[in-house]
């Protein structure tokens, strides 16, 4: 049976070319919402995290209905360290519009996801966004795309996909980018007619490929999945399967059962294939099963996920502040919130260590770990983590590490510092070609070697230069990279850090902190400038008598501390450093604080080097 | 040096073929990396407008004073300083 009722299409984007933008417009004008309710600016986002980022994290599930079309929308992370998302998503849909900015052009993590999109055949409608731009540069992105497309062996019909462009902000669309237009129905009208319909067996035992989780207080947990086969009621006795584990037959009941209306989630009896619906009552499902019918249990087969690259040990904060400003401390909290995060998120392993306290987390990159960090740091934990690493491989006795494409676009007159820096960091140039007065350079550099260059890149580039990298494969160990060249300034003292012992310390290197903040003994307070750490004492008071008086500390000038962000932090600690997250404070500590015992140990390292 | 091929049109563009590796590059010097050694590339105001490490494609713009082959094993400062 041909679903002609409806359509389900994802969307795909690179960080910040204006997916959610253009759904909320989508949204807007298909009259979900009532002319006189207030939308806020990126309804799709939900929450404030991806807000501030501006970038979206979960995939999540809309619809509108256009000319007696119900079209499903999900929208798709926009960053490549959530790719994991994406490959999910692409199991809900049979077609794609593949969102490209208008100035920037398809970027790393467009040709990612649609690389997915293509291996799996699905149609794609290009949508140039951003026409409103004063620097687009519509035909040469047109021909950059079609570049795309040709080198990710794009098959002679995704080839003529056809091309709408677009401005999200203002709700226009147009085929022809010289006519400009009105509002969104080319697009809505281009997506009816290029989108196959999808053939459903609406009659054969009910199949339900599950592709994503979310959790609800009242219901419990929530997945989020497309009907393959059949039709599926509420209260219907089922049976959960897994293509990959042959075992797994858990038998259980569908209690509610939901279709997505605009944004609400809205409880119906009945869904038939090609639906995609919600349902709970299922407390074991998980992403990968398929729900079946008791009498014909037959789990589909599920993408693979491609695997985590970088690592970090997540371990119950200890040091001398412990327990003062965390809502959730102990090593419990911290196992039941890591272990829950990985329901939701397919591309995080979290591994027991042989320490109680601590936890291996890997994901896929420095950016979806520390969202995870910023999250739980909101949400009340106190806890620290390590430097990240990377993760390697031994086949056949060679040790092969993660390789990253990197592709960077910069003014010309920083291609040399570019240029410098991928030198030292292993980066081998794969592809460099000038693009007005810019110039775009692609490169295969180890994951190892991204770690706190982007703060680098920034400075190099004065903030001009654009980077995007994505997991490309994994190769031969490239020998070592140089990564941080500077030491540490430690305070040797606990107490609160005081004008007169920060202005000798500053004369040390930069601080981090200002005159009042606490301290305690091995606690970071500023970088210097030499590769060697140096211990100070920012506790220190003047000594005051009958002619030194307390008053004349207000003579010393303090330079202002460098504040530096979770990111920055994260590329800033070296191996034998932590970093004590806290729902106030985000405070750098070496692993031993005690400054004999780390003179001992450091000692003992240099014996056996 | 199979296939390879440079041209430089009126001392303000050099285009090669066969191109390994960019090995350095600033405004005044390109050293390219060529199946058996290198190409030295000298000038002023040097911008390299392409390099394509899978087609070997390369071109680069400039005021161009030398073009110099280095043979592999031929240490370049002693070829370039004498």
């Amino acid at each position: 049976m041909l679903r002609e009722d409806l359509r389900n299409v994802a969307i795909i984007a690179h960080v910040d070319h204006g997916k959610t933008t253009l759904v909320d417009a989508m949204l807007k004008q298909s009259h979900t919402f009532r002319d006189n309710q207030p939308v806020e600016e990126r309804v799709m986002d939900s929450n404030d995290l991806e807000r501030e980022r501006g970038i979206t994290i979960l995939a999540k599930n809309t619809s509108v209905h256009y000319k007696g079309v119900k079209i499903n929308i999900v929208d798709t992370p926009g960053h490549a360290d959530f790719s994991g998302e994406v490959e999910r998503v692409m199991m809900m849909v049979n077609g794609v519009l593949v969102l490209v900015d208008a100035a920037e052009g398809p970027m790393p993590q467009t040709r990612f996801v649609v690389q997915k999109a293509l291996e799996m055949g699905h149609r794609l409608i290009i949508v140039v966004n951003k026409i409103d731009r004063p620097d687009a540069r519509l035909s040469e992105v047109q021909d950059e795309i079609l570049e795309l497309l040709l080198e990710l062996d794009a098959s002679d019909d995704q080839l003529m996909s056809p091309v709408v462009w677009c401005s999200g902000r203002d709700g226009t669309a147009t085929l022809d980018p010289t006519q400009p237009g009105k509002d969104l129905c080319p697009l809505f009208d281009t997506i009816l007619s290029h989108i196959l319909p999808m053939e459903a067996d609406t009659e054969g035992p009910a199949q339900l490929l599950c592709s994503s989780i979310d959790y609800n207080d009242y219901v419990g947990r929530i997945g989020i999945g497309r009907i393959e086969r059949g039709s599926v009621r509420q209260g219907q006795s089922v049976v959960v399967a897994n293509y990959n584990d042959v075992h797994l037959k858990n038998p259980g009941k569908i209690v509610n059962l939901y279709q997505i209306e605009g944004l609400e989630r809205v409880p119906c009896e009945e869904a038939k294939a090609g639906d995609i619906v919600c349902f709970s009552g299922l407390e074991k499902i998980n992403i990968g099963d398929t729900v079946c019918v008791p009498d014909c249990v037959e789990p589909k087969k599920f993408v693979k996920i491609t695997e985590p690259t970088v690592e970090m040990t997540f371990s119950v904060n200890d040091s001398p502040f412990a327990g003062k400003e965390g809502k959730w401390v102990t090593t419990r909290h911290l196992r039941d919130r890591l272990f829950r995060e990985l329901l939701k998120d397919v591309s995080l392993r979290v591994e027991e260590t042989g320490s109680a306290d601590s936890y291996r987390v890997c994901g896929r990159g420095e950016m979806h770990l520390s969202i995870l960090i910023e999250s739980m740091r909101r949400e009340g934990y106190e806890f620290q983590v390590s430097t990240p690493k990377v993760m390697y491989k031994d086949i056949d006795g060679v040790r092969y590490e993660p390789m990253e494409r990197l592709i960077i676009d910069v003014p010309d007159e920083s291609t040399g510092a570019v240029f410098q820096s991928m030198g030292n960091r292993k980066g081998e140039l794969l592809h460099m070609s000038a693009v007005g007065s810019r110039t775009r350079l692609e490169f295969i550099i180890p994951a190892r070697g991204l770690f706190g260059y982007k703060s680098e890149f920034l400075t190099s580039t004065k903030g001009e230069g654009v980077m995007n990298s994505v997991f490309f494969e994994y190769q031969p160990y490239k020998g070592e990279i140089s990564r941080r060249t500077t030491g540490s300034l430690v305070a040797f003292e606990t107490g609160e850090a005081v004008t007169y012992g920060l202005f000798n310390a500053q004369g040390r290197g930069a601080l981090f902190i200002g005159a009042g903040t606490p301290v305690y003994e091995g606690m970071v307070i500023g970088e210097s400038p030499k590769s060697e750490d140096i211990n100070v004492n920012v506790c220190k008071t003047k000594h005051l008598t009958n002619t030194r008086s307390s008053a004349s500390d207000e003579a010393l000038r303090l330079i202002t501390p460098k504040k530096m962000s979770l990111e920055e932090c994260l590329e800033f600690i070296a191996d034998d450093e932590l970093l004590e997250i806290t729902p106030k404070n985000i405070r750098i500590r070496k692993r031993i604080l005690d400054s004999e015992l780390r003179a001992k140990a450091r000692a003992k390292e240099k014996k056996q080097a | 040096m199979e296939n390879h091929t440079l041209t430089v049109e009126n001392c303000k563009r050099v285009t090669a073929t066969s191109v390994i590796s960019v090995d350095s590059f600033s405004d005044r010097q390109l050293v390219l990396g060529i199946q058996d050694g290198r190409i030295v590339v000298q000038g002023s105001g040097m911008k390299i407008v392409n390099f394509s490490k899978s087609t070997g494609a390369f071109s680069a713009a400039g005021e161009i004073t030398s073009v110099r082959y280095l043979k592999k094993g031929s240490a370049i400062r002693q070829k370039l300083f004498g």
